[in-house]
C-alpha cells in the first residue's frame, strides 16, 4: 500500500470515529433525558421529541402520558440541552487554548473570564439579582460583563510591544484570576447572608436553567464555534511555533486575537449561565487528543463532542447520586476530573513520547 | 539555468526596537534563480535578521527589497509562502505530531479555509518525504526522532511549500558528517534545479566547499560578496572573526579552507 493511500485509510478512520462520537453523544443525552425523578423510557423520549420537532402527532398508536411531555419538555430537555452545550462551549475553548498557548496544562479559565464571571455574580448576587434569566439586571448578565472586563485586563497586561506573548499572558492571567477571586472570597465573608447562594453559583450547576439559557448558549457556540474552526490550520501551524506560522503564511496576530477572543467568549457565555464548572476544559482536550490525535481540524470537535457527552454524565450524577438533594456539577467534574487527569499523566508519562499518542 | 532576479536589495537597513545599533545596515546585493549562497559571519552579525528580511517576516526600516520584482513586504503573506519557504533546526511542538503532520504543514500556504489536504496536497507531502529521505517514516512521532531526522523533517516540510527560495538558518548545525554532507548534497541538487538556496552557516569551511557565492557579515553589513575565494582570506577573516588563522587552497576543490592553530 502506497503512503497517500494509508493517509486516505487514516482519515476515512478518523471520520467514523467522529460520527461513532456524535452518535454515542447524542444517545448519552436521549437516556439522560429519560432519566429523572420520574423515569421515561427512551422510545418514549423519541416519541416526544419527534412530535415535538414535526409539529404533528407521529406514531399515533404509541400511548405517551401527558405528565411526560410536561417534564421533558419544560424541564429535563433544556436542561440536557444546556449541559450538553456548556460542555461543548468548555472543551472546545479548551481544545483552542491548549492550542493556541502551546501548553497542555492551559485551559479555557487561564484568562481569567471564569474569576472575572464570578465576581460579575458575586456581586449580582450580593446585591439580590435574581440568579436565572437573560434580561439587564439578571446574575448570566453580570457575569458576563465580568469575564469580558477580565479578560480585557488580562489582554492588556498581556501585550509586549503591541502583540500577544505566551508567558505574559499566563501570568497575567494567573494573577488577575487570584486577586479577583480574592475579591470575591471577601465580599462572601462581608455578606454571610447570601454565602450559600454565591457559593453554589461557583460550584456549577444546571437547576432550574431552562431553553433561554441553552438558547443563549447555543447561540454563542453556533458563532464561536464556526471562527475557531477557521482557525484550526493556523493553530496547526502554531504549534510549531510564532516564526515557523509566520513563514508558513499565517496571520499570526490576526489568529491570535480570533482564537483568543473566541474561546474567551464562548467560555464566558458558558460561565455566565452555569457557574464555574471545572475540569472539563483541561480533560477533555487530552481524552480528544488520545482518540483522534493532535490535528486541531479534528480535535476541536472531538473536544466538543467529549465535553458535551461528559458534562451531559456529569449532570445525571449531579441529579441522582443524593436524590432528591442535587450535588454542584462542579463538584462531580472535579472528583472525576482530578484523578483521571492524573490517570493520563501516568500513562504518558510511562509512553514516554511527549503528551500522549495516536 | 535562467538568470532571471530573484531578489534585488538595495540600502537594505533594520533595527530592532531598543537596539542601539542596527542590526543589519545597507546591505545592497542582486541573487539570480538557482544561486547558492552561503551567509556567513560571527554570532549577533546579523545572519538570523537578514533572512528574515529576505523572508518577508520582517520589513527594512530603509532602503529597498524587491523579491521577483515587488517589495517583499507587499506580498499577500499567503503568496509569500508559496514562494519562500524558511526553516530553522528546531523542531519541538508541545503535542504529539508525526512526522506526516509536520511535513504536511508545507501545504498550509495551499489549503482552503477548512485546510482540507487535496489528492494533490498529499502526493506532494509524499514526494517530499521520499525527497528528504523520509520515506516509511510519516507516521512516527517527531519526539522518537534522532536530531538527524528531525532536521530532515523540517527540509521535508519546506520542500512541500514547492518554493523558489529556500532559506536556512544553521541547517548543519547540530548534525554528524554524514549528515551535514547528505543534507548539503541535497541542498546542490535543489539548486540545480532552479531553486535559490541561502544558508546562514558557522562552518566556513564546508560553506567554501559547498557554496559558490559567499556573503561575508560583519556588525550587520555585507563586507564580502563573491566566490569563496575572492571572500575567504586569512586577513579578512582574522579581522571579522577576531582569531589568528592559516587559510590553504585544497588541492583537489581549489576552495579555501580556514585552519585555526591551537596556541
Amino acid at each position: 500500500m502506497t503512503g497517500p493511500e494509508v493517509y486516505r485509510r487514516r482519515q476515512a478512520a478518523l471520520a467514523a470515529k467522529m460520527t461513532a462520537g456524535l452518535a454515542v453523544t447524542v444517545a448519552i443525552m436521549i437516556v439522560a433525558t429519560g432519566i429523572g425523578a420520574v423515569d421515561i423510557p427512551p422510545r418514549t423520549v423519541l416519541v416526544i421529541l419527534a412530535r415535538a420537532v414535526s409539529g404533528r402527532q407521529l406514531f399515533p398508536s404509541w400511548p405517551v402520558d401527558p405528565s411526560f411531555v410536561t417534564i421533558m419538555l419544560q424541564l429535563r430537555l433544556p436542561r440536557v440541552l444546556l449541559a450538553a452545550l456548556v460542555g461543548a462551549s468548555l472543551g472546545l475553548a479548551g481544545a483552542a487554548m491548549q492550542g493556541f498557548l502551546r501548553n497542555p496544562m492551559a485551559d479555557p479559565y487561564i484568562t481569567g473570564v471564569s474569576s472575572g464571571a464570578a465576581l460579575g455574580a458575586t456581586i449580582a448576587i450580593v446585591a439580590g439579582v435574581p440568579v436565572i434569566g437573560w434580561w439587564s439586571g439578571s446574575v448570566p448578565v453580570f457575569a458576563f460583563a465580568g469575564a469580558v472586563a477580565a479578560l480585557s485586563l488580562v489582554l492588556f497586561l498581556g501585550r509586549v510591544n503591541g502583540t500577544l506573548a505566551v508567558v505574559p499572558l499566563i501570568l497575567a492571567g494567573v494573577a488577575v484570576s487570584s486577586l479577583l477571586s480574592a475579591v470575591v472570597s471577601l465580599m462572601m465573608v462581608l455578606h454571610e447572608p447570601r454565602l450559600e447562594q454565591v457559593f453554589f453559583w461557583l460550584m456549577g450547576g444546571f437547576s432550574g436553567r431552562g431553553w433561554t439559557e441553552a438558547g443563549v448558549v447555543a447561540g454563542y457556540l453556533l458563532v464561536c464555534g464556526f471562527v475557531l474552526m477557521g482557525q484550526a490550520v493556523p493553530l496547526n501551524a502554531l504549534a510549531l511555533g510564532d516564526d515557523d506560522a509566520r513563514s508558513l503564511g499565517v496571520d499570526v496576530r490576526r489568529s491570535q486575537y480570533l482564537v483568543l477572543g473566541a474561546s474567551a467568549v464562548l467560555t464566558a457565555a458558558a460561565v455566565s449561565e452555569s457557574g464555574l464548572i471545572g475540569f472539563v476544559g483541561l480533560v477533555v482536550p487530552h481524552m480528544a487528543r488520545l482518540v483522534v490525535g493532535p490535528d486541531h481540524r479534528f480535535l476541536l470537535p472531538a473536544s466538543g463532542l467529549g465535553g458535551a457527552a461528559l458534562m451531559v454524565l456529569a449532570d445525571l450524577v449531579a441529579r441522582l447520586a443524593m436524590r432528591p438533594a442535587e450535588i454542584p456539577v462542579g463538584v462531580i467534574t472535579a472528583l472525576v476530573g482530578g484523578p483521571f487527569f492524573l490517570y493520563l499523566l501516568h500513562r504518558t508519562r510511562r509512553a514516554g513520547a511527549g503528551w500522549a499518542s495516536r | 539555468m535562467s538568470d532571471e532576479i530573484v531578489y534585488r536589495l538595495h540600502g537594505v537597513s533594520f533595527s530592532y526596537p531598543d537596539a542601539p545599533v542596527p542590526a543589519v545596515t545597507e546591505v545592497s546585493a542582486h541573487v539570480v534563480a538557482g544561486e547558492m549562497i552561503a551567509l556567513i559571519g560571527p554570532n549577533g552579525a546579523g545572519k538570523s535578521t537578514l533572512l528574515g528580511l529576505l523572508g518577508g517576516l520582517a520589513k527594512p526600516a530603509k532602503g529597498q527589497l524587491e523579491f521577483l520584482g515587488r517589495p517583499v513586504s507587499q506580498w499577500l503573506s499567503r503568496e509569500r509562502a508559496q514562494a519562500i519557504a524558511m526553516i530553522r533546526p528546531e523542531l519541538d511542538s508541545a503535542f504529539p505530531l508525526t512526522v506526516f503532520d509536520v511535513v504536511a504543514l508545507g501545504r498550509v500556504p495551499y489549503l482552503g479555509r477548512w485546510g482540507r489536504l487535496t489528492h494533490e496536497d498529499v502526493r506532494v507531502v509524499f514526494e517530499a518525504l521520499e525527497a528528504a529521505g523520509l520515506a516509511g517514516m510519516e507516521s512516527r512521532l517527531v519526539a522518537t526522532l534522532s536530531q538527524g531526522e528531525r532536521q530532515r523533517a523540517v527540509l521535508a516540510r519546506a520542500l512541500a511549500q514547492k518554493p523558489r527560495v529556500l532559506l536556512l538558518d544553521e541547517p548543519i548545525a547540530h548534525l554528524d558528517l554524514a549528515y551535514q554532507l547528505d543534507t548539503l548534497r541535497r541542498l546542490s541538487a535543489l539548486a540545480a534545479e532552479g531553486v535559490t538556496v541561502i544558508a546562514a552557516l558557522h562552518d566556513i569551511n564546508l560553506a567554501a566547499q559547498f557554496f559558490n557565492r559567499i556573503w561575508l557579515l560583519s556588525d550587520g553589513r555585507l563586507v564580502g560578496d563573491g566566490p569563496p575565494a575572492s571572500v575567504i582570506d586569512g586577513p579578512t577573516v582574522a579581522r571579522v572573526f577576531h582569531v589568528d588563522v592559516s587559510v590553504w587552497v585544497d588541492p583537489l576543490t581549489r576552495r579555501p579552507q580556514v585552519s585555526i592553530p591551537a596556541r
